[in-house]
């Protein structure tokens, strides 16, 4: 187990450096003068003029070559400061600690709301494969994972705010804010984790091991969730893992559609207005966020499968 | 008397029409044994299920089945749930696959006691542990099934498959894979059954059947062959595979002669291993000469795979040193190699053997007629080659894994309990391929097997590593 763990955090510490190279690099690749962008995303674009531009390039030191504002960037980042905002001027940190809390809040959701609607739906087509229910939701969830997440989302609000004007179209505030953005994720999500436990559901009660619960006397309801539920249980965490990712690249698109303040949506006009130190740091969260959350499932794995030995560290075959 | 279970001109077959069981009569009386013996193949193990009402979908069958006096056609799904384990028991081939990976034994045993005889989780869990220690399994409880052996395996769903108390049990193939201890203490078991309830075996085992008396079938390729009373059979088998059979079982091998002046190919020098905390070597050493044949029996976990492993060099030594003397590059041709037990999980399942074969071929270069004598040799018809390893009995993979590293020439061959699986007949062709061509191309075998009366015979010397360590 402690392997895994420095393993673990060796992966936090490349996955902070890569990510963070990788949105330097990006950014100076793209097309534009930085100083009217940064400049733009300070004073308006009706502001924004040579003389503003010249401010922006003198105070930031601009005109410092690439490699340099790299290099500085890096040895701040090692004494774990990750700069000022160029636009609000304000520590990027201080700024993301709100948004990371409303991200949070936003997959935590999701999530939840797409386990709710993956395994009901998932474990009832595994145990009638082939049937009329297995393929409809086969049909269902392959259009659902050919749109990209924001199509999902822009129709949610179409029939339910614009519609029906049940729920708010965007923004933050109370609890009904929250259930579009949520269920726009949750639906991608489960279109294809749906599909998944109906597999590890069909290779659950079609298993030799869950024929022999049934010959020695147990009911099919007792052998179901005695022999079934944990073992697919035990498939479908890592997979929630896999689906991290899924998550966290939706998140940058729904928070941009509802106006969700989150770390994808600051991520997002970040970009706009060029902010590299903010660009960076909320590039790292997230990559951080797919690490932990990888970390949190192996370590539910190794807790909840028996198969693991505790107490010594060498298995044996 | 009613029988406990009767099938008249019982016809099963498969999608492709064909006959897996045909015009298969018998009737199983109150305390009495029904073997019924054959080829390792598909056949047998669709009797039970079909027996049992759970042919799977696809499979269709004729004639009738009558469980008590009751035609099945004429049981309910409710009724069968009710007659499973509740009055037929069923030991499921291959327990290791039967058994839930992720619970643990006690588990698995004590929860038939919670929910057929409906006692309370702690009093379930006591009974649970009684018949483990019934079966000499005491502390195994808390393990989960990839930590015990086949033979624990094999006694752990034993006590899961009776707990529901059952007066008729339906075994199938009981010893495969059991060391001749394991498997003499589960006739014993199988006995019990015969002489209270009703026992229906399917095995290719033969001394199983002849302990267990009764009425024996013997089948072939979904025919019935001869049947009739245990004792009868054996002695004045009328049918020539009957007598085969017989004879392969009874068969004395002569092992051909020692070389003279042996030069040595394998040293293994004060070699040590461990696995877990638990030391299976301490300064090993062993010299493999060339037509040497080395016998290695033991119990199981004691390292036989391991050892063998090592003189392949698949396995690294914690400490000593492993040396080959003749030239070794594994990327050109194999000079050592395997022949492991299942077969099954050599192959890759979905290429046809003829592919696998050519493929093999264009890399190690083999003459054509080769591949013609040996497979001659092996009693492999070249029909067979052009179907996919999943649609070959055991029997015959297992003489195509013998057929593939034949045609490789080695200088030393591992052979992990090749035959334990296999019908008797065919176990004597693999055994005597094997031989011959030790004899003619001077190499060397490393034999594993529970059986030690074949082991004592073929071998020049024999480690035995229960009195090793």
């Amino acid at each position: 187990m402690i392997t895994t763990i420095s393993k673990r955090l060796f992966q936090a510490v490349f996955v902070v450096w890569a990510v963070g190279t990788l949105s330097f690099i990006m950014m100076r690749l793209l097309p534009g003068n930085m100083a009217f962008k940064i400049a733009a995303g300070r004073y308006g674009y009706d502001q924004v003029n040579q003389q503003a531009a010249d401010m922006v390039t003198s105070e930031l030191a601009l005109d410092r070559s690439a490699i340099s504002m790299y290099f500085d960037w890096l040895g701040s980042l090692a004494q774990l400061d990750f700069g000022n905002s160029l636009v609000s001027g304000r520590p990027v940190l201080h700024e993301i600690q709100h948004q990371l809390g409303h991200s949070f809040e936003l997959a935590l959701v999701a999530t939840i709301i797409s386990v709710l609607i993956a395994v009901p739906i998932g474990t009832y087509c595994g145990r009638r494969a082939n049937s009329l229910a297995d393929h409809t939701s086969l049909f269902v969830s392959a259009i659902l994972r050919a749109q990209p997440v924001f199509v999902i989302g822009l129709i949610l609000i179409l029939v339910f705010s614009i519609h029906f004007k049940l729920l708010p179209v965007a923004g933050f505030g109370g609890s009904e804010f929250i259930i579009l953005p949520a269920t726009a994720l949750a639906l991608s999500m489960a279109a294809l984790s749906s599909r998944m436990i109906k597999n590890i559901t069909n290779n659950a009660v079609t298993s030799s091991y869950y024929q022999f619960a049934r010959l020695k006397g147990l009911s099919e309801n007792q052998a179901f969730e005695r022999h079934a539920k944990p073992n697919i249980t035990l498939l479908f965490l890592p997979f929630l893992g896999v689906q991290a990712i899924c998550l966290i690249e939706g998140i940058v698109m729904i928070e941009s559609l509802f106006s969700w303040p989150g770390i994808g949506h600051a991520l997002a006009h970040a970009i706009f207005s060029r902010d590299i130190p903010m660009i960076q740091a909320s590039a790292m969260v997230m990559g951080l966020l797919f690490v932990a959350i990888n970390s949190f499932i192996d370590l539910a794995v190794y807790l909840i499968d028996p198969r693991i030995n505790h107490s010594a560290s060498n298995h044996d075959r | 008397m009613t029988p406990l279970i009767e099938a008249r001109k019982l016809t099963i077959q498969d999608q492709h029409g064909r006959k897996l069981v045909d015009n298969l009569s018998f009737s199983l009386a109150s305390n009495s044994a029904l073997t019924i013996l054959g080829e390792s193949g598909a056949g047998k193990s669709i009797l039970a299920q079909a027996l049992l009402g759970i042919l799977p979908s696809g499979i269709c069958q004729t004639g009738e089945i009558k469980l008590f006096g009751k035609p099945l056609t004429k049981i309910s799904q409710s009724q069968l749930e009710a007659i499973w384990a509740r009055e037929i028991c069923f030991l499921p081939q291959e327990p290791s696959k039967s058994l839930n990976p992720i619970m643990p034994m006690r588990r698995q045993i004590s929860e038939v006691f919670e929910f057929v005889h409906l006692q309370k989780y702690r009093k379930a869990t006591q009974s649970a542990d009684e018949s483990l220690t019934q079966l000499n399994l005491d502390g195994h409880g808390a393990k989960v099934p990839s930590r015990l052996s086949g033979g624990m395996s094999q006694r752990v769903a034993y006590a899961a498959a009776t707990a529901a108390g059952g007066k008729v049990l339906i075994a199938d193939e009981p010893t495969k894979g059991l060391d001749r201890r394991h498997a003499a203490a589960t006739i014993k078991r199988l006995a019990k059954y015969r002489d209270h309830g009703g026992l229906i075996t399917i095995t290719h085992n033969l001394q199983l059947a002849e302990e267990l008396g009764g009425t024996i079938i013997i089948m072939r390729d979904g025919q019935i062959i001869e049947q009739g009373d245990a004792s009868a059979v054996l002695t004045e088998p009328k049918n020539s595979y009957t007598q085969q059979l017989i004879s392969a079982a009874k068969k004395k091998w002569n092992r051909p002669e020692k070389l003279q002046q042996p030069k040595p190919i394998i040293t293994l020098e004060n070699v040590s291993l461990s696995r877990g905390s638990k030391q299976l070597f301490h300064d090993f050493n062993l010299t493999i000469s060339e037509g040497e044949i080395i016998g290695m029996v033991g119990e199981s976990g004691k390292g036989k795979s391991s050892l063998a492993d090592l003189s392949l060099k698949l396995l690294k030594p914690k400490s000593g040193s492993i040396n080959y003397h003749f030239d070794y590059f594994p990327a050109e041709r194999p000079k050592v190699l395997k022949l492991s037990q299942d077969p099954a999980t050599t192959f890759p399942a979905h290429h046809p053997l003829q592919i696998l074969l050519t493929d093999l071929q264009k890399k190690h270069r083999f003459d054509q007629d080769h591949v013609e004598v040996i497979m001659n040799e092996l009693g492999l018809s070249a029909k067979l080659l052009g179907s996919k390893p999943h649609q070959l009995s055991g029997g015959e993979l297992q003489r195509f894994s013998l057929l593939f590293i034949l045609l490789l020439r080695p200088r030393y061959i591992v052979a992990d309990e090749p035959t334990s699986r296999l019908d008797m007949i065919t176990a004597e062709v693999v055994n005597k391929a094997l031989l011959s061509y030790l004899e003619k191309h001077r190499a060397a075998l490393l034999y594993i097997s529970h059986d030690r009366r074949l082991v004592n015979e073929i071998s020049h010397r024999v480690i035995d590593l229960d009195q090793t360590n």
